[in-house]
């Protein structure tokens, strides 16, 4: 659902990420980026599509439920 | 309190889509200092950076200019601001071409050319003598990112602005919040552009969940007048996730299937079919819906192997997302529904004039933050690259000489009370230590202005009990929102701002008694030339919304009849 996962074992904590999510979803703490509002996650893939090692998961499904017009 | 830094510039533009990043480029060639705000990231976030990859471009040497103007003015159902239409055809072609040459110049190609190095022009949703180009839109917004740094411009990103400051009824700044940070700004401006988009609600399609209207809302707290707010707009969408694309799939092929298997839209939409516009698109799946021959399915399967590849270049973030779910569009159908923009894209905005200012000196405006003039209800797909493109650079050149020439200098005095009530509006959230939580009050607000009753065929009835709804959100949920952080108060801020606007669209939808454009209305279910070819605008005067009818100019061309057929209805 939405962004799943970061694998640390390809992760290089270069925050590309984190400065580009349009949603904030990331955050850093010493050196480590994580997953901080997976709710907000609108699944637009920016953080995978330039992750230079790959090591990001984003499904398909939205990260919350939304109204829909029927 | 006192912002953590102060910013001071001759021009402040807040967002930095195509039309914020071509105003700060305009401002500073004619000569400004400026500064550019934006929420998230430049040439990362927004609508242009998720444009689905069509630009309408005019060419003057081979198109017929009246044709395109007359083409817009009749899908806009005739609520096109004319003299609007006149200046984006004037101006579109040389825009478009400096920023197509600035992409050469940066190794980058923006506008898709053929083998021959002509450029691809196709049709799609609404064209009939008109065309697009096709675009690379991450390319075009690094390029005016790349362009805007080189002349000078201070980009500030990862801020959003949550005030307007004024001093003698005039705009002189506006103060912005870091949601990763919590640091605090003021920003001091001699001329300020609203380009930050408006409302989308963050409902379904692809990357506008964080446009929730914040600097709509908030210029409507000084009293700016917004227009059309009753149309809002709606694209089309995978109904189980967020997806774009819908302007190129029906440009390869894609159809429009309803539960029957019948091709449906050609019943609604003689002429175009499933390449209605996006009005004719979303009423007639509310309809369908509500005859009870629902689902709704897009069907790509006749695309050909090159058009396959096209989409799979211009569309990257869609095939990811189709990636992800297993599913391979070119080989079964998709279930489709409308995907509810709210005053995105051609929805209602900002009132603006020919040179991009506002009601309130000092404030100028650009791109979707505004009703798009040009574009009446909505004409064709790729003209809100266009008009935000051209906007941007229309106000972007008028802002640099009102700050040149009537902008003043910073008033401490003058400003104070203004700076600490709107600095107590931001933080309450922050200092309440228990309360409402934003998503759930979001979602509440959703339910009053998405659903089919309230969003597509509306009646007075369920417009009136949205409305009365919307407003005890605002009286009993947001005064009670509570953020632990500095990204939950951005979400507190963001569902206060949904709330404003959301109380000004059903506002003007009970206000207007026809059906034009996306706004349709069960109870007047007809396009009533005679009594409403007007502009409903709306300004905020305290708690108290005042509505004003403008009659449409037409020196262009004029509604054929009095009494005609509005989108959404079966002709057949």
């Amino acid at each position: 659902m939405a962004i799943e996962k970061i694998d640390y074992e390809k992760c290089t904590s270069c925050r590309n990420c984190m400065t580009i999510c349009p949603m904030d979803v990331f955050r850093e703490i010493g050196g480590v980026t994580y997953i901080a509002y997976r709710e907000d996650c609108m699944t637009c893939q920016l953080c995978a599509l330039y992750c230079k090692v790959n090591a990001i998961t984003v499904g398909a499904e939205r990260a919350v439920p939304i109204v829909m017009p029927y | 309190m006192k912002a953590d830094e102060v910013i001071k510039t001759e021009v402040l533009v807040i967002g930095g889509g195509i039309a914020g990043a071509a105003a700060a480029i305009a401002s500073r060639k004619a000569g400004a200092d400026v500064v550019l705000v934006d929420k998230a990231v430049v040439a990362r976030s927004g609508q242009s950076t998720f444009a689905a990859g069509i630009y309408a471009v005019c060419f003057p040497d081979r198109d017929n200019l009246d044709d395109w103007a007359e083409e817009m003015i009749d899908l806009g159902e005739y609520l096109n601001d004319q003299a609007w239409v006149d200046l984006l055809w004037e101006r579109n072609n040389p825009a478009a071409m400096e920023l197509d040459r600035w992409g050469s110049e940066y190794g980058r190609q923006i506008l898709e050319r053929d083998e021959k190095g002509n450029y691809i022009r196709r049709k799609s949703r609404g064209h009939i003598k008109t065309f697009h180009c096709i675009m690379n839109s991450i390319p075009m917004m690094d390029t005016l990112k790349q362009k805007a740094l080189d002349l000078g411009v201070r980009i500030i990103e990862r801020v959003m602005v949550t005030e307007f400051i004024r001093n003698e009824g005039r705009v002189v700044g506006a103060l912005g919040l870091n949601p990763q940070t919590g640091k605090t700004y003021l920003f001091q401006a001699r001329a300020t552009i609203a380009a930050a988009s408006g409302a989308g609600f963050k409902s379904a399609f692809m990357g506008h969940k964080n446009l929730t209207g914040d600097v709509l809302a908030a210029a409507c707290r000084i009293g700016v007048a917004v227009q059309n707010m009753e149309n809002v707009c709606s694209n089309t969408c995978a109904r189980r996730f967020d997806i774009h694309g819908l302007n190129l799939f029906v440009n390869v092929g894609g159809k429009l299937t309803n539960g029957h298997g019948e091709e449906f839209m050609w019943s609604y939409q003689p002429d175009l079919g499933n390449r209605g516009r996006m009005q004719d698109l979303t009423l007639s799946f509310c309809q369908e819906v509500e005859m009870g021959r629902g689902p709704i399915f897009m069907d790509l399967t006749s695309a050909s192997k090159a058009d396959q590849a096209l989409c799979r270049k211009i569309l990257p973030e869609t095939f990811a997302t189709f990636a992800a779910a297993g599913i391979d569009p070119f080989a079964q159908k998709i279930e489709w529904m409308p995907a509810f923009m709210g005053t995105l894209n051609s929805g209602g905005g900002i009132r603006i004039d020919l040179e991009g200012a506002t009601n309130i000196p000092g404030l100028f405006a650009a791109g979707d933050i505004t009703p798009e003039p040009p574009h009446g209800t909505y004409s064709f797909g790729g003209v809100n690259i266009a008009f935000c493109h051209v906007s941007g650079i229309v106000a972007g050149e008028k802002a640099a000489a009102f700050a040149k020439k009537e902008g003043r200098a910073w008033d401490d005095r003058g400003t104070r009370k203004e700076i600490q009530e709107g600095w107590e509006r931001t933080l309450a959230p922050l200092k309440r230590i228990s309360g409402a939580d934003s998503m759930e009050v979001i979602f509440h607000i959703q339910s009053k202005i998405i659903p089919k009753e309230y969003g597509y065929l509306r009646t007075r009835t369920t417009l009136e009990e949205g409305l009365s709804s919307i407003r005890a959100i605002r009286k009993d949920e947001i005064p009670r929102l509570h953020a632990r952080d500095p990204h939950e108060l951005m979400r507190c801020l963001e569902a206060q701002n949904l709330a404003e606007v959301g109380e000004l669209i059903l506002t003007a939808a009970l206000h207007r008694k026809e059906s034009r454009g996306w706004h349709f209305r069960k109870d007047y279910p007809y396009t009533d030339n005679k009594n409403w070819l007007k502009w409903v605008t709306l300004t905020r005067r305290e708690e108290e919304i005042l509505i004003n009818e403008i009659p449409v100019p037409t020196p262009r061309k004029a509604p054929p009849a009095e009494i005609t057929v509005p989108p959404g209805v079966r002709r057949r």
